[in-house]
This record gives structure tokens, C-alpha cells and sequence, in this order.
């Protein structure tokens, strides 16, 4: 199994945030009634995704999709239960998340395939690729903050898809991540999704583009607000929670 | 972790970095270099007049070494105790090492700090300094400065986004620790009293006090002085990492 969570729960303190002024923070720590402010987010939830899963995580606003993936990233730590992920994990899912506006394409290219895990030999035979696949090529000197909103989506959504090309992660994670592209790029992009990942790599997306998903993801679970209410293939779990 | 990719990382995102910074200037780093240039000017203006001072040496370039080894410790933990508040969308949604926001501001620092010392090398050449031997020892002042800073950093933004104040009550005591820093004064001036101590207890006396041996005076600096030189800040360091790994788990909640 590449993915276990066992019995996992995640709780934030009242309102999200836990970071508040000195003051409010030691009243904080002394308050009896700190328990009674936490809220639950996911409780008790166990998942087992196996090697070459494309996986939809489905579920209404708030539901804890986004915090599911971010337990399984490794960027928060649950609040009970335990995590195993097997091999590196490629997430970013806020795309665009750590890119310097104020610098050129080419640039945050380097920039943002380092983080994603390339090296600068890889990335620079990547970079034609990257650049033709977002159809950015005649961009290259351009600064991203002068780009449109769906050209800056299309060129990080294309370093992600050239990582996972390159098997240079074994777990992919994306959240709402063709907000804002053109239907001839989420066409590309749907196609890279169904023939890039190898038989080891997995997939997991979070979205409200239900098409999407049935499209890409063979599999899915729906969260609604605690757990996992459901799993299974990803047209049932649609029509059996009433997502259609 | 592979540390050679952390390595590029970090060369790319310190890049990115100082890029960014400096898109809107135009006189790039010569700002850098202006900076503690004019302080040393109003700090020597100021000063040269008072009598156990004029005894100094080299005064401006005394004054200069004294503040850009200032300048790089405030500079960089004031910038890496909101390095995380300022980088929540990337530390959220990514899995970037936190390390690496943080190195990141001590390497901008780092990067400016060295092209300070070269120019108290040109300035020093100009103005009849000669270097000696003890030169080679500036490297060491490097790596305790390095060590310092990053110590502090570790330990100032792990803590900020717990109290989310204490950013400011940091800027604050930066500008106390001005006057228990000896940038335009000698530690010698404090005889032996509370105020020498209080100054021998602040690790960047000691450094300062062999980067001016290293690059203006060349007198010997002792073995003890060594050690005691890197021994304030690899402590600080030591303190700031286990105080961030006690941290680290629970900062992504905290942001």
C-alpha cells in the first residue's frame, strides 16, 4: 500500500488560525475551556490508496479536502492516528504558490521546478517542453505578473505534469487546479493526466468539477465535513451522494 | 533530504529573492554599499570629537566593520521572523522545507555582508591599512556571523507565528542591542562593571572585535578568543534549531 492513513484526525483551534497577540495566546494556554473552542475538522478517517491510483476527492466546500491533502503532503501533522506515504510527493496546490511575479517566465521556470523537485540540468532540457506545452514559448522573457491569470495557472500546472513526466515524485497532489484555463489546455492537460503517470505514481485531485474527475479518476471518496462518507468508483460515489 | 538539491534550491529561491528586491532600484547594490557608508559618515561626524575615541585607529573604517556586522544580524532576523507569515500561501499548499525560507533571508544577508567586507578592503587599501596574516582568520568571523544569524532567525520565526507580536518586540530590542553592540565604541571603554559584562555576555562583541584584527589592525588574536568567539554563536545556533524542530510540526497549523 503506497498511502495508509489510519484513523486520522485533524483539529484547528475556533476561527482557523491559532496565531493571536502574546497576551491572548498566554490567556489561551491557561483557559479551561480550550477544548470547547477546537474544531474538529477530519475525525477517524482511514484511506488505503495503492501504487498507479488516480484518485477524486470529492465533497462540498469546508468538507476537509484540502486539509486531507495536506496531511498526506506531510504539511500538517495529524492530530490523532498515523500517515505512511510511500516515496516523494509532488504538491503544490495552489499553483503558483513560491513564484516571483516580478521575475521573468524562464526564471520562476527554474525557480519553481527546484521546488518542485528538479535539478538544473533536467530543468533546462525541460524548459522547451514546459514552455510549448503552456504555449508560453514566445513568453520566455515576459514577467509572470504581466500574465494573465490562466497563463500563470497553465505554466505551473506545466512543470507539475513535466515532474510527474520524469517520475521525479511518486505521489502527486492538486486542489482545484484548472480554475481559470482555456478548454484547449484542460484538454492537454486531461490527456497528460491519463497517459503521464506511470504504474507507480499516484494521483490525487480535489475538485468541484465533477466531469473533470469522472473523466480522469477512476476512483474517488467524498468527505462531508468529518470522514470519509463514501468510496469506491467515481461515477457511483457522484450519483449516490447526490453530486451530479 | 538531498542535500545537493537543497542546495540548488536554495540557490534559486536566494536568487529569486535578490532579483525581486532589487527589480525597482536603480542603482541596485550600490544602495546596499550607500547605507552603512552614510552611517559610518553621521556615526564618525558625530563621535570623532569625543576624547577616548579619537585614540581609535582607523576610526571610520572601525565604525564600518562594527556596522555591517550589526546591520547583517538585525537585517537578517528581522526579515526571517516574517519570512513565514509573509510566505503562508507557499508553506500551505507546498512541501518546501521551512529551512529553506529561512536560509534564504540569512543567505540575502550573507550575499550583502560580503560585498561590505570587500569594500573595507578597498576603503582600507585607500586609506593605508595593511593586511596581514591575521586576514585569514575573517573566514571564521564569516561562519560565526553565519551561525549567529541563523540561530536567531530559527528560533525568531518559529516563535512568531505563535505570538504573532513578538516581530515587533524584536524590532524594538534591535535598537536597544545598537547601544550594547560596539559599532562606534570600543568594549574597553565599559572598565569592568555591569556595563562590560552585559557587553561580553552579547556574542557579536566578540566577533566584531576579531573581524577588526582580521581586517584593519592584524594584532594576534588568542586561541581562548577564538573559541570564545565561536562559542556564543554555535550555542544561539544549538538553541534556535531545537527550539524550530520543537516548533516545526505545529507552524503550518499556526500560520
Amino acid at each position: 500500500m503506497a498511502i495508509r492513513l489510519n484513523n486520522i484526525g485533524k483539529t484547528f483551534m475556533a476561527g482557523g488560525r491559532n496565531r493571536r497577540p502574546l497576551y491572548r495566546q498566554v490567556m489561551m494556554m491557561r483557559s479551561r475551556d480550550r477544548v470547547a473552542r477546537a474544531r474538529v475538522v477530519l475525525e477517524g478517517v482511514d484511506l488505503e490508496i495503492t501504487e498507479g491510483s488516480r484518485v477524486a476527492v470529492i465533497g462540498p466546500n469546508g468538507a476537509g479536502k484540502s486539509t486531507l491533502l495536506r496531511i498526506i503532503a506531510g504539511i500538517y501533522k495529524p492530530t490523532t492516528g498515523t500517515v505512511r506515504v510511500e516515496g516523494p510527493v509532488c504538491c503544490f496546490l495552489e499553483p503558483g504558490a513560491g513564484a516571483a511575479p516580478s521575475l521573468p517566465v524562464r526564471d520562476n521556470v527554474f525557480l519553481y521546478a527546484s521546488l518542485a523537485g528538479l535539478g538544473y540540468h533536467e530543468t533546462k532540457k525541460s524548459l522547451q517542453r514546459i514552455l510549448e506545452f503552456c504555449s508560453l514559448q514566445d513568453q520566455a522573457y515576459t514577467w509572470i505578473e504581466h500574465l494573465s491569470f490562466g497563463m500563470q495557472q497553465r505554466l505551473f500546472m506545466s512543470i507539475q505534469l513535466e515532474v510527474m513526466r520524469l517520475r521525479r515524485a511518486r505521489v502527486f497532489l492538486f486542489d482545484e487546479f484548472l480554475m481559470g484555463v482555456d478548454s484547449d489546455f484542460r484538454a492537454r492537460v486531461e490527456d497528460a493526466l491519463t497517459h503521464f503517470p506511470s504504474p507507480e505514481q499516484i494521483v490525487m485531485h480535489a475538485s468541484h468539477d465533477h466531469e473533470l474527475m469522472r473523466r480522469t479518476c477512476p476512483r474517488a471518496i467524498c468527505i462531508d465535513h468529518r470522514g470519509i462518507h463514501a468510496q469506491g468508483a467515481t461515477a457511483d460515489v457522484l450519483r449516490d451522494y447526490g453530486l451530479e | 533530504m538531498n542535500w545537493r538539491h537543497f542546495g540548488y534550491m536554495l540557490y534559486q529561491a536566494t536568487r529569486a529573492s535578490y532579483l525581486a528586491q532589487e527589480k525597482n532600484s536603480s542603482l541596485g547594490l550600490i544602495w546596499h554599499l550607500l547605507n552603512p557608508l552614510l552611517m559610518t559618515l553621521v556615526l564618525f561626524l558625530v563621535f570623532r570629537q569625543v576624547q577616548f575615541l579619537q585614540a581609535i585607529e582607523h576610526y571610520p573604517l572601525f565604525i564600518l566593520v562594527g556596522l555591517i556586522h550589526y546591520n547583517f544580524f538585525v537585517n537578517a532576523t528581522l526579515r526571517a521572523a516574517s519570512s513565514f507569515l509573509d510566505s503562508r500561501s507557499l508553506i500551505l499548499n507546498s512541501t518546501v522545507p521551512l529551512e529553506l525560507l529561512v536560509l534564504r533571508q540569512t543567505s540575502i544577508e550573507g550575499l550583502t555582508l560580503f560585498i561590505e567586507v570587500l569594500l573595507v578592503l578597498v576603503l582600507g587599501a585607500f586609506m593605508g591599512v595593511s593586511l596581514t596574516t591575521m586576514a585569514w582568520l575573517y573566514p571564521l568571523v564569516f561562519l560565526a556571523a553565519l551561525a549567529l544569524t541563523l540561530g536567531a532567525s530559527l528560533f525568531l520565526c518559529a516563535l512568531v507565528v505563535l505570538f504573532s507580536d513578538l516581530n515587533y518586540i524584536w524590532g524594538v530590542l534591535c535598537r536597544l542591542l545598537f547601544f550594547l553592540t560596539p559599532v562606534f565604541f570600543s568594549a574597553e571603554i565599559a572598565g569592568e562593571g555591569l556595563a562590560r559584562w552585559v557587553l561580553e555576555l552579547n556574542p557579536l562583541t566578540r566577533l566584531i572585535h576579531v573581524a577588526r584584527e582580521a581586517l584593519l589592525y592584524g594584532s594576534p588574536v588568542s586561541l581562548p578568543d577564538l573559541g570564545l568567539m565561536m562559542l556564543g554563536p554555535l550555542l544561539v545556533l544549538a538553541f534556535g534549531i531545537l527550539v524550530f524542530r520543537a516548533m516545526r510540526a505545529k507552524i503550518p497549523d499556526y500560520i
